[in-house]
């Protein structure tokens, strides 16, 4: 069933969001399979992360639906959205700052395992989380001091943890925003390591990168965004030919040629 | 991980807990009336201060309100125990479950408010149940308060004196305060800490913010409502100036020089607080300027408080521990450092 790509587990239908008199995404739709990466790309402010805030709940849509695993999401909180399996990371890495990486993420664990705040006051469910994080440690490519403060670790290192932080809670959707932004060629690595996890693991990942050579190597399928429309879509190799995705990117050619 | 106990970090820790709790416990035996007096209410205080420490500390909620959670633990427990003649434990705990149903109703319009917009509304509710309690005769028997509340009475021990006080109330406030570090550990306490720090990553992560306020708030009141009760039966009287304005500032006093983020240190805020008046009683006019200053340097020089200090030279105590033996710590570190293995 996991890795069955007929089945959606992600699906926008003609999602739009007006800020003011500016449509920052207009009727845009897509899916993911389970275990599939959907590269989302496009200029500056073509609307990718405002997509992706639409999906996770962050933005409520003016109109069009979010469907997670069949469920009509659309009206739904984006916690409750994350409960029941969605996913996110952020273009820099957000975590709580006053608090141990041990605590940080715990978050993700707590959320996997959705007990109660009860229930967590009396028993230690969930704490011994060390193997799986060990496991992801290792694909992310750097070793975790639990004693060190998070503020402490590099940006990169920071950028990884996150998104180990939301494999630790067994997401069904992963929304993964610029993770390769600011990272050196070895980290890429890494980030494509991590995110080829999660698709072993029939996770289905919605990618925002900038960085082409992470996007044309790892995603299955890319849509491109520009001026909140979706104006291409297909594998990377139709994708990189497509007339108008080149001139989105290069501006138009034939001013270029005049 | 199984050999942590025996780690000399831990048993340095478990020694000092140890230590403190001898001392607590032997303390009362020690003081005069007096003293006893300004331990007591320092010791309540501190209770009342736990409310903050969930809060503030953990959900960067600063509530102006907190006093006026106490002042309704306190007026109903002497409602239910003198004029309803109810068995005083029962009393006590009745008001306490009262006031927290009532915040938790309070909490469900209070944790709409985000930031300096839950402060003001907080201070607007604060001001408001304090002209309540001046006023409001059948509640709390106007500005005369109310007298002869009767002694606590605890499975046939009636609690009379200064030092007896002191026990129950350092046994109270050890497993209260345990309670809430229980809370700091727990899915709780960390889905507080990451609205406090970013709300719309704790969204993405599945918490649900006004719900988890709505808590946050509820067991502070509870802890408030907890100090007002003992309030109570500690003194005999309540009355309304008690949970004005001015108490509230006092206490988030004790906070901020004990250290909004540690559980125990709201305790020493507590007694400099309450010694602060002894102290300065030949320059009894100047009181609040000292404070005042003190704040501000405080605020400058250690943010973190009284316990922020101590945490950091406990850093470096236990920095230089691990240096010295060693062993232990840098086994399972280079066993973090190889996932395979």
């Amino acid at each position: 069933m996991e890795c069955n790509k007929t089945s959606k587990i992600l699906a926008a239908e003609e999602l739009t969001i007006a800020f003011g008199g500016l449509v920052a995404t207009d009727h845009v739709s897509f899916e993911v399979a389970p275990g599939e990466i959907l590269g989302l790309i496009g200029p500056n402010g073509a609307g990718k992360s405002t997509l992706l805030n639409l999906v996770s709940g962050i933005y409520q849509c003016d109109s069009g639906k979010v469907f997670l695993n069949g469920t009509d999401v659309t009206r739904l909180p984006a916690h409750t959205r994350a409960r029941m399996g969605l996913g996110r990371t952020f273009q820099t890495p957000r975590f709580l700052q006053r608090s141990s990486i041990r605590d940080n993420l715990l978050l993700g664990t707590d959320l996997a395992n959705q007990i109660g705040f009860f229930q967590s006051f009396w028993d230690k469910k969930g704490f011994d989380f060390e193997e799986e994080v060990q496991e992801l440690m290792g694909y992310a490519g750097f070793s975790i001091n639990w004693h060190s403060d998070i503020n402490a670790l590099p940006f990169g290192q920071r950028k990884r943890l996150e998104i180990v932080r939301s494999l630790l809670s067994h997401p069904k959707v992963l929304l993964v925003d610029e993770p390769a932004a600011g990272l050196n060629t070895k980290e890429l690595e890494y980030v494509a390591n991590l995110l080829q996890y999660a698709t072993q693991k029939g996770i289905g990942v919605v990618l925002i990168e900038h960085q082409m050579d992470l996007v044309m190597n790892i995603c299955h399928r890319i849509i491109v965004l520009n001026f909140g429309k979706l104006i291409a879509e297909g594998t990377p190799k139709e994708v990189s030919s497509n007339a108008a995705v080149i001139e989105a990117y290069l501006g138009r050619k034939k001013h270029a040629h005049n | 991980m199984k050999q942590k106990l025996l780690q000399p970090r831990t048993l340095l820790k478990l020694a000092l807990w140890v230590v403190g709790l001898i001392v607590l416990l032997l303390l009362p035996g020690q003081l005069n009336n007096y003293q006893l007096t300004i331990v007591d209410s320092a010791i309540i205080y501190f209770i009342a201060s736990l409310s903050y420490t969930v809060m503030l500390g953990m959900g960067g909620m600063m509530s102006m309100a907190t006093v006026t959670f106490m002042g309704l633990g306190a007026f109903f427990t002497a409602q239910l125990a003198k004029n309803w003649g109810l068995p005083t434990p029962l009393a006590g705990l009745l008001a306490v479950l009262a006031t927290a149903a009532i915040a938790y109703i309070l909490s469900i319009m209070l944790v709409r408010l985000e930031g300096y917009y839950f402060v003001f509304g907080t201070i607007g509710l604060c001001n408001m149940m304090s002209t309540v309690f001046q006023n409001f005769k059948p509640l709390s028997n106007g500005a005369d308060g109310i007298n002869g509340i009767p002694k606590l009475n605890l499975f046939g021990f009636t609690f009379r004196n200064l030092s007896d006080w002191c026990l129950l109330l350092v046994v109270l406030a050890v497993i209260l305060a345990i309670g809430v570090s229980r809370v700091r550990k727990s899915a709780l306490g960390r889905s507080l800490m990451s609205i406090r720090d970013n709300p719309v990553t704790a969204q993405t992560l599945g918490v649900n913010v006004l719900r988890t306020k709505r808590i946050a708030f509820t067991i502070g009141a509870f802890l408030s409502a907890t100090a007002g009760m003992l309030v109570a039966f500690h003194n005999g009287v309540v009355s309304a100036s008690l949970f004005t304005f001015n108490v509230q500032q006092s206490l988030l006093m004790m906070v901020m020089l004990g250290g909004v983020n540690s559980t125990f240190g709201a305790l020493g805020g507590a007694f400099l607080v309450q010694l602060m008046p002894e102290v300065l009683r030949p320059i009894q006019q100047y009181l609040r300027l000292v404070q005042g200053i003190l704040l501000i340097l405080l605020m400058i020089f250690m943010p973190m408080g009284i316990a922020g200090l101590l945490q950091s030279a406990w850093k470096k105590i236990s920095k230089s521990i691990q240096k010295r033996k060693g062993g232990l710590n840098v086994g399972m570190q280079q066993n973090l450092e190889n996932p395979g293995g």
